[in-house]
């Protein structure tokens, strides 16, 4: 079903201050197609950002190539860009401007003119349910005021895609939940998406397909269902244990099934297959111990999982 | 194009004068210098001096007399021979010598004046030896006050000189004339004796050649402070405006909105040229604020004379041209400079530097020959020129056809540098 | 107070590793001093005066050659350049000139005045009556005013001489006149170059010269301390805006600490500043006085008014930017207010009053006090005095409404 790839990634790299800068992508090919909402996934500092800032044609990359809608964004920028619309990551908007205001000037600078104009800011005042306040200065807004706005600007100019760059950082779980929600709208209405995030949730939440970054470079990249068939069926099984000593959770990932077991913020994270058949195993060895099982939750594979699965680490900062 | 180059200067404008911070460099600061340079200079076409306070030492003698009253109103007739000098000066007359010089060296006094008594050197027969100096002990602190003393006092002992010499000179050209053509000039040589004797002051001064002192059209007017100040001012004041309008494509960067305006096709150059027209409008509302302010406080304080004179052509042109280059010069140090506050550290220094040397804080004109180019480097250098020959010398289009030229120059050269620099960062 | 210390060497290292503004905080000073320094020492820039004869009679000849005799010969600076087709004369005189060249070297400031000698002059002269001669000028500014005095002092000289001429001639019949006549002006030319009746000035200090610099240097320099100090201020406000500022006040030390620290940071700097100033200065020729210890307590005590002023500021202020703007448009208006960019002496009374409300102008009384009259340590005292009122009430001020976040 997605034939065609919207955006195009073959070989892109990134060195700041070449030859002995910091890498910041290292290599990436990536197909984006047509209509999926497509999550990168990663901590902060795996490239996120300078990947779409590259895609954009803000970054030059060092090596490789972007296609976005079959254009070359180092070739011909100008067909590129407009075909995506940016959400950055900063509030790039002018505190001092309302948000019909900024919304006017930015779609000016998109090209648009005239009646044209003026209806889809409505549209995307409309969208973004900004319509009360839309003639305040946005400096005056709350936070996730002000994020749906950044998000608007983005979509005036109608793009086949949207970049949003961690959209949700630094808000209130209400506002928060407001964006996801548009995102899906956006893409139910036939817009794709690519969106950036460090949150395993939203990914989870939002994508048909999510790539894992770290380190610049792609580390996974499939369905969810694919990823989490990478940790194969295993479960996350979190024990509630009390100063659990190395030796008990050595112990632990010895059990049968049990592929490894780590010490984390006071609780014993197990990954195992078919972890509720290991469960009576490793109650065993906690008891024999003599520690106290104080709780046991059993988690399905997560990208969480994955990501633990791939790098060892956990995806949080 | 147009449009969205319309759309960011409209953006840079409307948030500018949005901004309370903006006005008070755009409009207080040039309006508060202007107040104060026109209480300054704004009384007269000229420099207005206060009475010059001076002492004058008599020690007898028809010299210390007519010194004293032309420093010392009187109620003789020479008041009226005096009037100019006694409306520039304060005299009084000196009887304790030592006081008075302790009065100077405190700066209460701007000079005591002491005239020996010469009486004896014009008579008839002079004694041998020279006649002493008049003395002017002056106060170093008063530059201006005291060269002005200087003057009159030499000015006054040229006249006696004309006398004493008149004495000898006439004397002796008589007495040779007689030897000469055989005519008896003893009487002749009585007579001049008689006139020098009677009327002194006749010849002391008597002035046959006049000086007019007279501007390039052949007007006379004297130099006019305000006419260089004003222009001076604001033409600093707005370079420093630019620069800020520069820095904002910073402050964009910073603020992701420049890379925003990056992703939406617009290409580097019309984002450039907005941020020029912005800028640039800003700077033409700051200068013609500034005129209008000048001119009005200085009615209000009373002068008749026009400060930025009546041209309005060449005051227009000047002030597009003037905008254009400080504009220019703001943009380029914007794209030199990697951060906001690099780009303040540079354009501090460079706005300083340049109104230096262009003139905008102290008249520069004695640079040495070799470096004598140095100001015609800067943009304040011929807008200052430009405003001052159109107000002063009530100079035509062509006589200011150099500097609309030379700052057009410059316009056009330093937005092609930042535009070129610009475009040479790959990464924004 | 060690905290304090530390503070404040904390602050001059990050000054430091912001390489621009260390550059532009000592090396700008430097260079605009010396910049100033050639402008005004005067000392190599040569005067050039034009003179165009319509005349062409012995007189205006005369007159002439008095000119060039009197100013060429006597002081270096000046070159007249008479328009008489004559040698080249090292005024750069075009090889065709018309009408308007005098003009336009006028205008373009290749010469600083043009003297006119209009036809008849001499006729009129010789038929004992009175003629003038045109001085034109541009507007410009400091040499012009030392060209005129010359200008006028040679022509007093040559309506002396006429003078003498005049009443000699009139003891004469009418008949004799003309005979009489280069007699009695030759031999009077000749007896000017004694003067009997001598004028002696002597100043109160004599190794003070009065030039344009001794005025323009301590102004400067009192300006761009009072500026980059006065910039402190944007320094404490950034402070605030990063939030090192309120993080420092959590910490167990008392306000004043953090504030004294902050300031004497900058005030250390501040004081470098200006001693860079009077360096270069020196060099370049201002006379600063004599008295050092008077030097260094002007440079003390100036700083610290402006540092506490900064401080005021500090507390006025939102942003870092709203900061720089009002230290410069502070600086601007309150040194031609104090007397920096021209001498008070040419101002309105009630202007030097309100002068006086201004740091700078105090600053540069004591400076004069230092320069023109010898003074010491005792004789700036009131000076001193003055700022430093001025600075504990900026300094209390501060203090009081110094705001954390």
């Amino acid at each position: 079903m997605h034939a065609t790839p919207i955006i195009q990634i073959r070989g892109l790299k990134k060195q700041f201050n070449p030859p002995e800068g910091p890498v910041a992508v290292n290599g990436i090919d990536l197909d984006i197609y047509e209509g999926e909402i497509f999550s990168l996934l990663g901590p902060n500092g795996a490239g996120k950002t300078t990947t779409i800032s590259m895609i954009s044609g803000l970054l030059t990359p060092t090596a490789g190539e972007v296609h976005i809608a079959g254009h070359s964004i180092r070739e011909d920028p100008i067909a590129a860009k407009r075909a995506i619309g940016i959400v950055p990551q900063e509030l790039a908007l002018y505190p001092t401007l309302s948000a019909r205001q900024n919304l006017t000037f930015f779609g000016k600078m998109y090209g648009l003119a005239g009646k044209e104009l003026k209806q889809r800011v409505a549209e995307v005042l409309d969208f973004t349910e900004l319509n009360d306040r839309a003639d305040d200065p946005v400096q005056e807004y709350s936070g996730g005021m002000k994020r749906r706005v950044n998000i608007g600007v983005g979509l005036l100019h109608r793009p086949q895609v949207i970049m949003l760059d961690e959209p949700t950082v630094a808000i209130d779980p209400q506002s928060r939940r407001n964006i996801l929600d548009a995102v899906i709208e956006l893409n139910r209405r036939g817009t794709t998406v690519l969106y950036t995030t460090h949150y395993m949730e939203e990914a989870q939440e939002l994508s048909h397909r999510v790539a894992i970054i770290d380190h610049g470079e792609i580390i996974a990249l499939g369905t969810q269902e694919e990823l989490t068939r990478l940790v194969g069926e295993e479960d996350t099984l979190i024990l509630g244990v009390p100063d659990a000593p190395q030796a008990v959770i050595d112990r632990l990932a010895q059990v049968d099934g049990v592929h490894s077991a780590t010490l984390e913020d006071g609780e014993i994270r197990v990954l195992a297959k078919n972890g509720r058949s290991a469960l009576v195993e490793l109650i065993g060895v906690i008891n024999a111990a003599g520690l106290a099982l104080q709780s046991v939750e059993v988690r399905e594979p997560t990208l969480e999982a994955v990501f633990l699965h791939l790098t060892g680490r956990a995806l949080r900062d | 194009m147009l449009a969205k180059i319309y759309a960011i200067a409209w953006k840079d404008i409307y948030t500018a004068f949005k901004d309370r911070n903006a006005i008070l460099l755009m409009l207080a600061m040039p309006l508060i210098l202007s107040v104060i340079i026109g209480l300054v200079f704004g009384s007269g076409g000229d420099v207005s001096i206060n009475p010059i306070r001076v002492g004058v030492e008599n020690e007898g003698g028809a010299l210390g007399a007519m010194m004293q009253s032309a420093f010392v109103p009187g109620d003789g007739a020479a008041n009226a021979d005096f009037q100019t000098i006694h409306d520039l000066t304060d005299g009084e007359v000196v009887t304790d010598p030592d006081a008075a010089r302790q009065q100077v060296e405190d700066g209460d006094l701007t000079a005591l004046i002491t005239v020996p008594n010469l009486d004896a050197y014009l008579s008839a027969t002079p004694p041998d030896a020279a006649p002493p100096p008049i003395t002017v002990y002056y106060d170093s602190g008063s530059s201006i006050g005291s060269s002005v003393v200087r003057s009159i006092v030499q000015s006054i002992a040229d006249g006696w000189n004309t006398v004493f010499l008149a004495q000898q000179v006439g004397t002796d050209a008589l007495a040779s004339l007689g030897e000469q053509s055989g005519i008896d000039t003893q009487n002749a040589q009585q007579a001049l004796a008689d006139t020098l004797q009677n009327n002194p002051m006749a010849v002391a001064q008597s002035t046959t050649i006049t000086l007019n002192e007279t501007d390039l059209q052949g007007e006379t007017r004297d130099y006019d402070a305000l006419q260089y100040f004003a222009p001076s001012m604001a033409i600093l004041f707005m370079t420093f405006t630019m620069a800020a309008g520069g820095r904002s494509i910073l402050n964009e960067q910073k603020d992701w909105t420049l890379q925003r305006i990056m992703t939406t096709a617009t290409p580097r150059g019309t984002f450039m040229i907005g941020k020029l027209a912005g800028t640039y409008l800003t700077g033409v509302i700051q200068m013609v604020i500034l005129i209008v302010a000048t001119t009005v406080v200085a009615k209000m304080m009373g002068r008749e004379a026009s400060v930025w004179g009546t041209h309005y052509v060449g005051i227009a042109l000047l002030v597009l041209a003037v905008s254009f280059a400080a504009t220019s010069l703001g943009l380029l140090i914007a794209a030199a400079a990697k951060t906001a506050e690099q780009a303040d550290a540079y354009s501090t220094a460079a706005l300083f530097v340049l109104g230096m040397l262009g003139g905008s804080f102290v008249p520069i004109e004695g640079l040495p020959d070799a470096l004598s180019w140095l100001p015609k480097i800067t943009l304040n250098y011929w807008g200052i020129r430009g405003f001052f020959a159109l107000a002063y010398d009530k100079a035509q289009l062509s006589d200011i056809s150099t500097h609309l030229l030379a700052l057009a120059g410059m316009g056009i050269v330093l937005f092609a540098i930042s535009l070129w620099r610009f475009n040479k960062r790959l990464d924004i | 107070m060690k905290s304090i210390i530390t503070i404040a060497q904390y602050d001059l290292l990050r000054s430091v590793k912001e390489r621009e503004s260390f550059l532009i905080g000592l090396l700008m000073p430097a260079l605009m001093m010396l910049l100033l320094g050639l402008a005004q020492s005067n000392n190599s820039a040569t005067i050039y005066i034009d003179v165009v004869d319509n005349d062409h009679s012995d007189l205006s000849r005369r007159l002439v050659a008095l000119y060039q005799e009197q100013m060429s010969g006597e002081d270096a600076s000046f070159v007249i350049c008479p328009y008489d087709g004559g040698a080249p004369d090292g005024c750069g005189l075009p090889e065709t000139i018309t009408s308007s060249t005098a003009n336009d070297r006028l205008e373009n400031i290749e010469s600083s005045g043009l003297l006119v000698i209009p036809a008849g002059f001499g006729d009129a002269l010789k038929a004992g009556e009175d003629a003038a001669v045109e001085y034109r000028r541009s507007g410009d500014l400091n040499a012009p005013t030392l060209a005129e005095q010359q200008i006028q002092s040679v022509l007093s000289q040559m309506n002396g001489s006429l003078a003498i001429a005049r009443v000699t001639l009139d003891t004469l019949p009418a008949d004799q006149h003309d005979a009489a006549f280069d007699i009695v002006l030759d031999r009077a030319d000749a007896a000017w170059q004694q003067r009997p009746v001598a004028v002696q000035t002597e100043a109160t200090t004599e190794d003070a010269t009065t030039n344009g610099f001794n005025q323009s240097g301590p102004g400067m320099a009192l300006m761009f301390v009072f500026i980059f100090v006065l910039n402190a201020a944007t320094m404490l406000v950034a402070d605030r805006e990063i939030g090192t500022l309120q993080r420092l006040y959590t910490l167990p030390m008392g306000k004043w600490h953090i504030i004294a620290g902050k300031l004497l940071g900058r005030y250390l700097f501040g004081v470098l500043q200006f001693t860079i100033l009077i360096v270069v200065g020196t060099m370049m020729g201002v006379e600063w006085g004599s008295n050092v210890p008077g030097i260094v307590l002007i440079v003390i005590v100036f700083t610290f008014t402006s540092t506490a002023l900064g401080l005021l500021l500090a507390t006025l202020v939102k942003t870092s930017a709203q900061a720089g703007n009002i230290a410069l448009l502070m600086g601007l208006t309150l040194a031609p207010l104090g007397g920096a960019w021209w001498p008070m002496e040419i101002v309105p009374n009630f202007m030097q009053i309100v002068g006086h409300l201004s740091p700078i102008a105090w600053g540069m009384d004591a400076f004069g006090e230092l320069m023109y009259y010898g003074g010491g340590v005792i004789d700036i005292l009131p000076q001193m005095g003055a700022l430093l009122l001025m600075g504990a009430i900026f300094f209390a001020l501060g203090v009081r409404s110094f705001r954390y976040e």
